[in-house]
């Protein structure tokens, strides 16, 4: 078997390898013996006997060299002395390996992290089976402007039953509900799932069973719950199945537990119920019609399906509906179909990716930080090469185990840089303040070791490459020649193109860092519609528990104006409020179709229904345009009174003085009595859309969030409120009770998010290319010692020296930085989707980023310079 | 080199060494000697190419080696046919003999203009 005694001998060449040599060389020595015995037997001298054997065997090393090499596994041995070289030089040069290590540990970390994140989020295919051909489904009303709406039950029927795009197609809504009888009351999501939810996304069940057609159907609530609350609540009890939990004090059956692959529609969501347990009143006004948008949906295309025919598809369907349905369906004329993956992950997916870029250029930095080093030390390693080189090593050989070097140091700092990057991953993580959607798969996993170790590899090449060809290129001519060794115009300009390069990349960085933080800075400053100083918000799910269901409306308007009234009353406080869903937070928000109630009108509009308690206006700051403040009460004759934005009140009735109009409303007409202006409902960067307003007490609402106003500190507030809400409720939960400003930052954490990387990562650029030009000046301030020497010596003054050295220094840093400001005003145009209230050529972000990396490149040249004009001419002048 | 010895070809050291062997198991010097004795000091094989020769067989599997004393109770290592090394022997004899049949066939034309 050839292979078999190849492996066998490859493997004593690499572990018997001493003894291998030591046998080669006394059976080599044996032979030279015997042939001086063999020509001693033929009569010569025992000196010529011994001459004339060495001669015949022509070169001993020569022969033991090709003996090693016929054995094979000659090039795993040279690497293997290759790399305990490359130790070995490492360890000879403390300080230049800290250096390189320190700078690959955060180039290689930096990127390793940012690869992590984006394989987790962006890469990873999502748990489901066949999940390619998982999309979500939006009806669309392109008059007025929305891509991405809901459906009503009726609607989505329809479009089941019609459409051939798709295989199923899925309804769910998501709201949160209590859960009581696990200890204290806590509010948990719960979504409500039609039929085909399950089976649409092959989910399979870990414990029990799925939703069943039957469920739907069934008077009894039956429940899947999540994996995270049968851990958390109840115990990871196998038993589970069968027994009961209590939602808003009402038993639910559970009859399966999901996996904690199931994430959809959130990772939170903790219950699925059957959709028909929706009840009256929650998502509209009475039972859901067909104008009563409020039900999410997904979808499985039909095998060779692609997205695009699919919402052509719907779209036309839209338009049947339009058509049959002209009352409710009138302006839904069109369909948004997406992939699941894309709409899960959102608009994130542009700006990971520009981070990505970003880490990748500070780790080109890196290379050319290292690169002009390994150039500037090859020059004093040309005289250890050019011995090499006299003593018949091959030109590529050296190049070969210079690059060993360069590798070996990339892949030390790739080791570092993984393990910097396993905290780098949580940093960003808590630094996103959950606003990356996918986190649970972020992890350092098989696929993240490989591109760190391919990236390592990559790395050490790039650096090493260049300055490796460039030292093997020294002849032992020219190393010999005795003084010292000639230094190349041509090495000057290649370190300082490599300099020019950083500053260029760096310049680009920070400029994108500058944008970043200049839209930040606008959408701080916008204007949401609301006054967010000393307000606080408490938002919360009205407890229910133990309330028989004809008393629930009762109740909630009696348990909500107790509320009011404890929370007015506290010391401090100066107006109070209350609205069922609140500004720029999304949970339960539905919008309907309005209508003037007049025959002469076509106009309408699709607005946001909210249900406030007069006094909201004046707590949030909402200016109250025209007309009269909300009524408490209102003649049971006459009318309901609401209250219109803004730009609802255009919508409907143009330049008309809307005050005193009715509007057509689910149950008759209802009287137009004030504006209030506008105000930002789905995010501050998104424009206001239109809302109407009904006085809270026509229809009991679960949700409410109070708002109040005080006269100090709202944090300070906490505690009375928490307190004045147990004293009337001591089960009530509290989601959340944080001050207006807390909202407002908390809608924008995803800009703040990536604002905060940015300037992390421009600065830690800027740091680098300060590095590169401090290392390039003060090697050349080394070189020159001598020649400013001689100046200083000839009378040149010190400002003369640290003019001539900065102005070197600054000439680089110039030419980069007109390099790297044409560059970004080609790329910086990759930032606009991230970018709000500014345009990618911001002239101001432009300045201060400039300005700012100027600024450090003067101290960065500044330090070598000065160095130089105190060098004393003695000094200089003595010989080497 | 001084004298008319003649260089060998590669592929023809290994044929000869393969067939010393086939007598007895034997040291690289012996091996060297046996094949100047027996083509009657007109092949000289030097130790630069016998030895990575060797090895390279080795390597192949065509020969193996063992440590034993000679004669002079000298530690040697002494080279030996295998199985493989038989076959090859038989497989390059074949191809040796029909190449230079067919090399005498060539030389030995009686046509053309002579």
């Amino acid at each position: 078997m050839s292979w078999a005694s190849k492996l066998r001998e490859l493997l004593r060449g690499i572990f018997f390898r001493t003894r291998e040599d030591a046998d080669r060389d006394d059976e080599l020595r044996m032979h030279l013996e015997l042939q001086v015995a063999e020509n001693e037997r033929a009569g010569m001298t025992p000196d010529e006997a011994r001459r004339q054997a060495a001669l015949s065997f022509g070169g001993i090393e020569r022969v033991r060299e090709e003996v090693r090499e016929a054995r094979g596994g000659a090039w795993l041995e040279d690497w293997a002395a290759d790399v305990r070289y490359a130790f070995r030089i490492l360890r000879t040069n403390p300080g230049f390996t800290a250096v390189a290590l320190l700078t690959l540990t955060l180039g290689i970390g930096a990127n390793t992290a940012m690869f992590s994140i984006v394989n987790g989020v962006l890469l990873k295919p999502l748990a489901y089976s066949e999940p390619d051909r998982l999309v979500r489904v939006y009806q669309a009303s392109p008059r007025d402007g929305v891509l991405e709406g809901r459906f009503s039950r009726q609607d989505l029927e329809d479009y089941a039953s019609r459409a051939r795009s798709f295989s199923a197609l899925a309804g769910f809504v998501s709201v949160s509900t209590i859960l009581n009888g696990q200890g204290d009351p806590v509010e948990i999501e719960y979504t409500h799932v039609t039929d085909e939810f399950f089976r649409l996304l092959g989910v399979k069940p870990l414990l029990g069973r799925l939703l069943l057609d039957e469920d739907h159907r069934a008077a009894a609530p039956n429940a899947l719950i999540s994996e995270s609350m049968w851990r958390s609540y109840l115990g990871a009890d196998a038993g589970i199945i069968g027994s009961r939990i209590l939602l808003r004090g009402e038993p639910y059956t559970v009859v399966g537990v999901l996996p904690a692959s199931m994430t959809h529609p959130t990772p939170e969501t903790a219950v699925w119920v059957p959709h028909s347990l929706v009840r009256p009143n929650v998502f509209s006004n009475g039972m859901p019609a067909r104008g009563d948008r409020y039900l999410m949906a997904i979808g499985r295309l039909a095998p060779g399906v692609e997205a695009e025919a699919a919402q052509l598809e719907l779209s036309r369907l839209a338009q049947e509906l339009a058509q049959t349905y002209p009352e409710t369906n009138d302006d839904w004329t069109a369909a948004t179909v997406v992939s699941l993956q894309s709409s899960i992950v959102g608009k994130v997916d542009n700006a990971l990716l520009v981070v990505l870029a970003v880490v990748g250029f500070i780790l080109l930095i890196g290379c050319a930080n290292l690169a002009n080093l390994l150039l500037a030390r090859g020059t004093a390693r040309r005289r250890e090469i050019a011995v090499r080189i006299a003593l018949g090593a091959a030109r590529s050989r050296i190049v070969r185990q210079l690059l060993t070097e360069s590798v070996v140091l990339a892949l030390l700092g790739g080791t570092f840089g993984l393990l910097l990057s396993y905290w780098g991953v949580q940093a960003v993580v808590a630094l996103s303040a959950d606003t990356l959607p996918r986190v649970e798969n972020i992890r350092v996993d098989g696929q993240v070791i490989a591109f760190t170790i391919a990236l390592s590899t990559l790395t050490g090449i790039l650096f090493g490459l260049i300055p490796a060809l460039r030292t093997a290129e020294s002849t032992p001519q020219n190393e010999f020649r005795g003084g010292r060794g000639v230094v190349g115009t041509e090495g000057h300009r290649l370190r300082n193109s490599l300099v020019i390069a950083e500053v260029a990349i760096a310049v680009m960085l920070v400029v994108g860092a500058g944008l970043m933080a200049r839209s930040f800075q606008m959408l701080r400053n916008v204007n949401a519609g609301f006054d967010p100083d000393r307000v606080l918000t408490v938002a919360m799910q009205l407890n229910l528990t133990g309330v028989p269901e004809q008393n629930i409306g009762e109740h909630l308007l009696r348990r909500r104006q107790e509320f009011m009234v404890a929370l007015r009353n506290l010391p401090g406080v100066t107006s109070a409020g209350a609205i069922n869903v609140f500004p720029l937070r999304q949970d339960g928000a539905f919008s309907t179709e309005y209508t003037p109630a007049r025959p002469d009108l076509q106009s309408r509009v699709n607005a946001n229904t909210r249900y406030v308690d007069p006094g909201y206006f004046r707590t949030m700051g909402i200016a109250l345009l025209s007309g009269d403040t909300m009524p408490r009460q209102w003649p049971n004759d006459s009318p309901v009174p609401v209250f219109l934005s803004q730009s609802a009140a255009r919508r409907l009735f143009a330049d008309e003085d809307p005050i005193g109009q009715r509007i057509r409303v689910q149950w008759g007409e209802a009287i137009v009595t004030g504006i209030v202006a506008d105000v930002r409902q789905i995010g501050i960067a998104q424009t206001p859309e239109p809302a109407v307003y009904f006085p809270h007490n026509i229809a009991p609402r679960l949700l409410a969030t109070f708002v109040v106003r005080t006269n100090g500190d709202p944090a300070a507030l906490v505690g009375p409120v928490r307190a004045a809400i147990r004293q009337i409720d001591p089960n009530q939960p509290i989601r959340s009770i944080v001050p207006l400003r807390t909202v407002m930052t908390e809608s924008i954490a995803e800009n703040r998010f990536f604002t905060v990387l940015f300037a992390v990562f421009g600065g830690l650029a800027l740091l680098l290319a300060a590095v590169g030009i401090y290392g390039v000046l003060a090697y050349t301030v080394r070189q020159r010692t001598q020649e400013i020497g001689v100046r200083m010596a000839m009378g040149a003054t010190t400002t003369d020296v640290l003019t001539m050295v900065g102005r070197a220094g600054m000439t680089l840093v110039g030419i980069g930085i007109f390099v790297g400001t044409l560059v970004s005003l080609a790329l910086t145009r990759v930032l606009s989707s991230q970018l709000y209230g500014i345009t990618a050529l911001d002239p101001i972000a432009y300045l201060a980023g400039l300005g700012f990396l100027t600024l450090v490149a003067l101290l960065a040249a500044y330090v070598p310079a000065f160095r130089a004009s105190r060098v004393p001419p003695m000094v200089a002048l003595r010989p080497e | 080199m001084a004298n008319d010895s003649t260089e060998l070809l590669q592929g023809t050291l290994e044929l000869l060494v393969l067939k010393t062997l086939t007598l007895e198991p034997m040291h690289g010097w012996g091996i060297s000697q046996r094949i100047r004795q027996m083509s009657r000091d007109v092949l000289q094989v030097t130790q630069g190419s016998l030895y990575p020769a060797l090895q390279r067989m080795k390597t192949k599997g065509l020969i193996r080696s063992e440590w034993r004393l000679t004669e002079n109770n000298r530690r040697a290592r002494y080279y030996m046919l295998t199985r493989a090394g038989e076959r090859a022997l038989a497989e390059e004899r074949r191809k040796w003999e029909r190449s230079s049949g067919a090399v005498n066939l060539v030389l030995a034309w009686a046509g053309g203009a002579e």
